[in-house]
């Protein structure tokens, strides 16, 4: 199966520090995806290239094999790349509604004008299909973000970023579970899983092994700035995962650390 | 854990706040004036009422103003100066330069939108504080009002210039309170309904979501202010009107009571949230009680003494409800 997503060679440099050190990342169609390491690992930094807030110094991203060059977030979402952030990005005072259209509000059309006026009771309508069709469950999507949960924050996140007008690609989850408690977090787990099943191929970063292997297909590794090794979650361990993260272990023969 | 404190919660403080937010604002409003009414025989005077509508209606299109650029995290201290700037140089334009009423009039507006944009264009593509910007504003333009008029006073303008206001229909209602009522009903629909309203919340609630998702900063800014300084200019008008004479030293201490005006009106003095209907009824209770303060025959300084506290108060409920209830 190709790759829809190929990094070739990344290095960011920061001033001084090396963020990231020649790494690649393949992102199969329809998996789920896990980026995982510790702190300063460059998993954000990652991210942020693949989502164009960065452009990396030197490497290669191919996108379904053609080669691109990423400038801003805005180019990336039209390739269908749509990241939703640790913090969230939502507006707390606004509705699930508004939240879910914000910077591509419905608007009025009168004849073939469109009206900088916006189409209240289209968002509303939309926006109930699309939680239907993720199986988010938001009790009242006319009730503002600041009252709900954490997981209904997520699942009003998720929704935004599927709520493309370009058909998705790759949706970047950045920590999904990070500020959840234990219910929450097996909701937004399953939200994964079923999201999988629609088609939509994910890459989540987490710190979490637990979430990592209950709903991941495949891991990559990231230690300092390097690769250190991709793996099928059915058939590793957590402690091989591990190993890889602190850079005990490693199935790049150049860069072992001793 | 979440727990949810708000409405089921027998705190009757935080009841108190959520009420407050949600009408309790009209119920005080009559109330005062039901008070006042039965205070004062002059409270219910047609005079006095017209002149309270008046004073409504100025205070009120400047919170207007004042309540788009709240809605966008900013603050205008710059009203009073600018009111008076505009009034003072329209009274200078049809007095000493002879240009029509009519032209003066939107020339007037039209600089005081100016004067609002480069307001937020300072604020939002240099990066200096909308407080710092503002307050300069607030000083430089009063500066720029003593320099070019000094201690004159303008007075005797025609009936154009003048009927903003001191014109009534039918000798009752004034040409002020519609002007306030056309204002606060497309003000509230482009708050509510257009993309520019929807822009400049959003902005206000969280910089960083907006910016991600492509909204233009610098742009609903620098729009929030011009819209104040339309409403200035506006103001400024109907203030030359109603007094028909116009001097250096007019609309001082606008910024204070616009601000209060917005905040006792329900919206966030940190962004995100905005009511016009709240504002206007906001500027209509400062009204009322700056009026009855008057007719009452108290000395008027307790008017400043007052509004501060209820500014404190109206900033205040609300925070300490939020903090409850994110608890």
């Amino acid at each position: 199966m190709d790759p829809i997503i190929s990094m070739r060679g990344i290095v960011k440099h920061f001033g001084g520090v090396t963020a990231l050190d020649h790494v690649d990342l393949d992102i199969l169609p329809g998996e789920v995806h896990a980026l995982v390491g510790d702190n300063g690992a460059g998993k954000s930094t990652l991210i942020k290239i693949l989502s164009g807030v960065y452009t990396p110094d030197a490497g290669e991203i191919r996108v379904d094999g053609q080669l691109v060059k990423f400038s801003s977030p805005r180019q990336t979402r039209r390739l269908g790349i749509e990241v939703i952030y640790q913090d969230l990005a939502l507006v707390e005072d606004f509705d699930a509604v508004s939240n879910l259209f914000l910077g591509k509000e419905r608007r009025i059309m009168l004849g073939s004008q469109t009206l900088p006026i916006l189409n209240q009771s289209l968002m509303y309508r939309q926006a109930l299909q699309i939680f239907e069709r993720v199986r988010i469950k938001i009790p009242n999507v006319r009730q503002r973000i600041f009252y709900m949960s954490g997981g209904q924050r997520q699942g009003v996140a998720i929704g935004r970023a599927l709520n493309s007008d370009n058909p998705i690609r790759l949706l970047i989850m950045d920590e999904p579970t990070a500020a959840l408690g234990v219910e929450e977090t097996s909701k937004v787990l399953d939200l994964i899983r079923h999201l999988k099943t629609q088609g939509v191929t994910i890459l989540m970063i987490s710190h979490n092994l637990e979430d990592v292997f209950a709903v991941s297909d495949r891991i990559t590794a990231l230690k300092t700035g390097r690769w250190t090794a991709t793996v099928r979650t059915a058939e590793t361990t957590k402690e091989e995962v591990v190993s890889y993260i602190v850079g005990a272990k490693t199935q790049r023969p150049e860069s072992v650390n001793f | 854990m979440t727990v949810r404190v708000g409405i089921y919660s027998s705190d009757l403080l935080v009841r108190g706040a959520r009420l407050w937010q949600r009408g309790g604002i009209y119920l005080a409003l009559v109330l005062i004036g039901l008070g006042l009414s039965f205070l004062s025989p002059m409270f219910l005077t047609r005079l006095n009422l017209i002149e309270l509508v008046n004073y409504v209606a100025i205070i009120g299109i400047v919170a207007i103003g004042q309540t788009f650029v709240i809605a966008g995290r900013g603050i205008d201290l710059s009203v009073g100066s600018v009111v008076a700037f505009t009034a003072c140089i329209m009274a200078t334009f049809v007095k000493d330069y002879s240009i029509p009423p009519v032209l003066t009039v939107l020339l007037g507006v039209v600089i005081a939108t100016c004067i609002g944009a480069v307001h937020g264009f300072l604020i939002g593509r240099l990066g200096v504080p909308d407080l710092v910007v503002t307050l300069a504003g607030l000083e430089v333009w009063r500066g720029f009002t003593y320099l070019l008029f000094e201690e004159r006073v303008i007075s005797r303008f025609d009936p154009f210039m003048r009927f903003a206001g001191n014109y009534r229909f039918n000798d009752w209602l004034p040409a002020a309170v519609i002007i306030l009522l056309v204002f606060m009903v497309i003000a509230t629909g482009i708050m509510k309904y257009t993309l520019l309203g929807r822009y400049i919340l959003a902005i206000g609630g969280n910089r960083k979501a907006s910016e991600y998702v492509g909204i233009n900063y610098y742009r609903y800014k620098t729009l929030s202010y011009a819209i104040s300084g339309f409403a200035c200019g506006i103001a400024a008008w109907i203030l030359l009107g109603r007094l028909n004479a116009v001097q250096s030293s007019l609309a001082v201490g606008y910024e204070l009571q616009s601000v209060a005006a917005v905040v006792i009106g329900g919206s966030s003095l940190f962004g995100g949230v905005a009511s016009v209907m709240g504002t206007v009824a906001g500027a209509l209770m400062i009204a009322m009680i700056r009026n009855g303060l008057l007719i009452g025959g108290v000395n008027f300084y307790w008017y400043m003494i007052i509004l501060g506290i209820l500014l404190v108060v109206s900033v205040a409920l609300p925070a300490w409800e939020r903090r409850k209830e994110a608890r």
